[in-house]
């Protein structure tokens, strides 16, 4: 096990000597494999849970998570309204670093 | 034995050890009483036999309520002290005389504010919060901590000035200082109000805190984040319960900073950010004030303390060690400490309310609060903001500090001391979520809700595997804004930029209006001396026909006349 997943890992941070020797067995994480499972596992996963729905309505407590696949739809377009309001409010609300920077900070 | 310490407040032996620490040089004295301080306040909370008002102090005709144990203060008090108690082993490795005798006088205070029984005993503390707490600002030493603690400073003690006016004037009106239910249309009510909302940094008055806490010291910041605010959430508890109005802010201050998170570059500002839409779900738990939603907003803070913390002590390490929190300098630290790595999950677990987690068994409480009262709009906000909880703490914390692209950094893991801390708030966190019966135990009233039922745990796992898989899909499709340095404009802007702004323009205007104004006596003056010169001087108009001997004689005689009518009238 230890075997495979140092080979899998990349070249240079196997033979990186300052990496914590906990972590050298977790180095299978940049592996390309495993940086693009993810979407795939809770794209499962969030389809399994809406069979679950499915299969056993749930009980709902106010008058919207009643709707099917409440949680999902929710979850999913809330996230993405958050982060997709990222780029107009960078654009409205960023500044640079120093902005705020007075005379003497840099001492 | 124990009749001893009968009625004492736990908050007495940790501001004592405070100004102890405050004196003497020895580190590991200090460190030695850091850590005694707590378990004797926990002893001191645990020996407490009921509920009851104790600890009595009268001074100039007044009595000091300093020791009120009743079930809304017993639990915030025990959970002040296990958060003091974790803090003083995450601080272990911290030289610091003043940082210490900080972080206890601060934690005392805090201890000390939720036990007050009156309005005046609880002025005290809650000064003696924002008095202490400071110095954990300025101990980071830089120019803009220095200036961050000041504004963080001027605001609180604004809080309790409000705060004392209110209480003046409420105790003028109802003829009692005691701190129950206030009425906030009462004289005085809306300024205690007021100086609660400062200090659970309510939306517009929220900025200090994202200003004052990522310039803290790593050790600071996890301090400051367990006491203040959570005490805000108390005094709302105590006094404003089933305030209709609080539903709706509370969830105005989930939903705000989930945008702000987002854009955010610093991690530790992120986590404060991130501490503004906890205290939103708390403050919609009050507002709705029925005793599920009580013990909603008593959960929430208590698990909220302990997984805040492990959050900002897991980026107290690393800033410790990186020497910056900064997601565009961040990457990969899971290669170099993957201990605070796992720790840093655990809490991220645990505030996005992962099933098995402290955050699961809390929130649900408020959240079911909530849709039990009727309260539609609200209750929608408050799920959207538990998708926003898991982007920015859930994800990006851990994501763009101990994964994401890695800079390069290998460096010594946490300190054992820090490690230590942390794995108890982790192990905390985990404990909690499981035995949730511990913490139903300590709530203000019984609880009959059971967390884990077949539609709660489908309907949260719906929502956060929804959520990640939106995560997964806009940074697979680049949709997800990349980190970049900078600072995002907010409520401070107009203290920081446009006040200042106005500030040095009306020094500015003043300087010239002084200045033009010193030109034009100077003008004035040169031309009364010209004339003077004209008319006095040995070639002036009156000494062209007069000579100047006759002159000196009329002069003789008025002043002859004036002495003569001196004596008349005298």
């Amino acid at each position: 096990m230890t075997q495979s997943t140092k080979s899998k890992a990349p070249k240079a941070a196997r033979s990186d000597e300052n990496v914590h020797p906990i972590a050298r067995y977790f180095l299978w994480l940049d592996t390309p494999v495993a940086r693009k499972a993810p979407f795939w596992i809770f794209g499962a996963g969030a389809l399994a849970l809406l069979g679950a729905e499915y299969l056993h309505p749930m009980h709902s407590v106010s008058n919207y998570d009643g709707i099917f696949g409440f949680y999902e739809l929710e979850g999913f377009f809330g996230f993405s309204l958050a982060v997709l309001m990222g780029w107009p409010l960078r654009k409205l609300l960023g500044r640079k670093e120093d902005y705020y920077d007075q005379e003497g900070d840099d001492d | 034995m124990t009749d001893l310490f009968y009625g004492l407040s736990p908050a007495w032996p940790v501001i004592f050890a405070g100004l102890l620490c405050a004196a003497i040089p020895s580190h590991i004295v200090r460190k030695c009483l850091m850590i005694a301080a707590p378990l004797i306040a926990g002893f001191l909370w645990l020996v407490t036999p009921s509920t009851g008002v104790f600890g009595g102090i009268e001074a100039a005709g007044f009595v000091f309520e300093t020791y009120r144990f009743d079930p809304l203060s017993r639990v915030w008090g025990v959970i002040f002290i296990l958060a003091t108690f974790i803090n003083a082993i995450y601080a272990l490795h911290e030289r610091s005389r003043a940082s210490d005798a900080s972080t206890l006088l601060y934690s005392g205070a805090g201890i000390g504010a939720v036990f007050a029984g009156d309005l005046l005993t609880l002025f005290f503390f809650w000064e003696l919060t924002a008095l202490a707490s400071v110095f954990l600002i300025w101990a980071a030493g830089t120019p803009a901590a220095f200036r961050a603690g000041l504004r963080y400073l001027v605001i609180q003690v604004l809080s309790g000035v409000l705060l004392l006016a209110g209480a003046v004037m409420y105790a003028g009106h109802t003829g009692s200082w005691a701190f129950n239910a206030i009425d906030v249309y009462a004289p005085g009510g809306v300024l205690i109000f007021l100086a609660f909302a400062i200090k659970a940094a309510f939306p517009l008055l929220h900025n200090w805190l994202q200003d004052a806490y990522p310039k803290a010291t790593g050790v600071g910041a996890v301090v400051l984040s367990a006491f203040t605010t959570k005490l805000a959430i108390y005094a709302l508890a105590r006094g404003f319960a089933g305030m209709d109005m609080l539903v709706w802010i509370g969830a105005i201050m989930t939903a705000f900073p989930v945008f702000y998170a987002v854009i955010e570059n610093d991690l530790r500002k992120v986590l404060a950010y991130s501490l503004n839409n906890q205290l939103g779900f708390m403050v919609a738990a009050v507002g709705v004030g029925s005793e599920l939603a009580l013990n909603g907003a008593a959960a929430h803070a208590f698990v909220h303390i302990i997984y805040k913390a492990l959050l900002f002590m897991t980026m107290g390490a690393v800033l410790l060690r990186v020497g910056t929190t900064k997601a565009t300098e961040l990457g990969g630290l899971y290669k170099s400490m993957p201990i605070t790595a796992v720790f840093c999950l655990i809490g991220a677990g645990a505030i996005s309310a992962f099933p098995l987690l402290s955050g699961f068994v809390a929130k649900a409480l408020t959240i079911a609060a909530v849709a039990e009262a009727g309260y539609g709009i609200p209750f929608l906000i408050l799920i959207f903001a538990s998708a926003g909880v898991l982007e920015h703490s859930g994800i990006k914390i851990p994501y763009f500090a101990f994964f994401a692209h890695d800079r390069g950094h290998r460096v010594k893991e946490a300190p054992a001391n820090m490690l230590i801390a942390m794995g108890i708030a982790a192990f905390l966190c985990v404990y909690l979520g499981i035995n949730y019966g511990v913490l139903y135990d300590l709530l203000p009233y019984p609880v009959e809700y059971a967390p884990y039922t077949f539609d709660h745990i489908v309907g949260q796992m719906q929502l956060l595997l929804a959520a990640l898989f939106a995560f997964t899909f806009l940074v697979r499709f680049r949709l997800y804004p990349a980190e970049v340095p900078g600072v995002n404009l907010d409520t401070d802007w107009f203290y920081r930029k446009f006040g200042n702004g106005v500030v040095r323009w009306g020094w500015a205007m003043l300087d010239r209006l002084f200045a033009a104004m010193g030109n034009q006596f100077a003008r004035l003056r040169h031309k009364l001396g010209e004339r003077f010169v004209a008319v006095f001087s040995p070639s002036g108009a009156l000494s062209r026909d007069v000579p100047s001997g006759i002159l000196a004689i009329w002069t003789g005689v008025l002043l002859g006349l004036v002495l003569l009518v001196a004596y008349f009238a005298g």
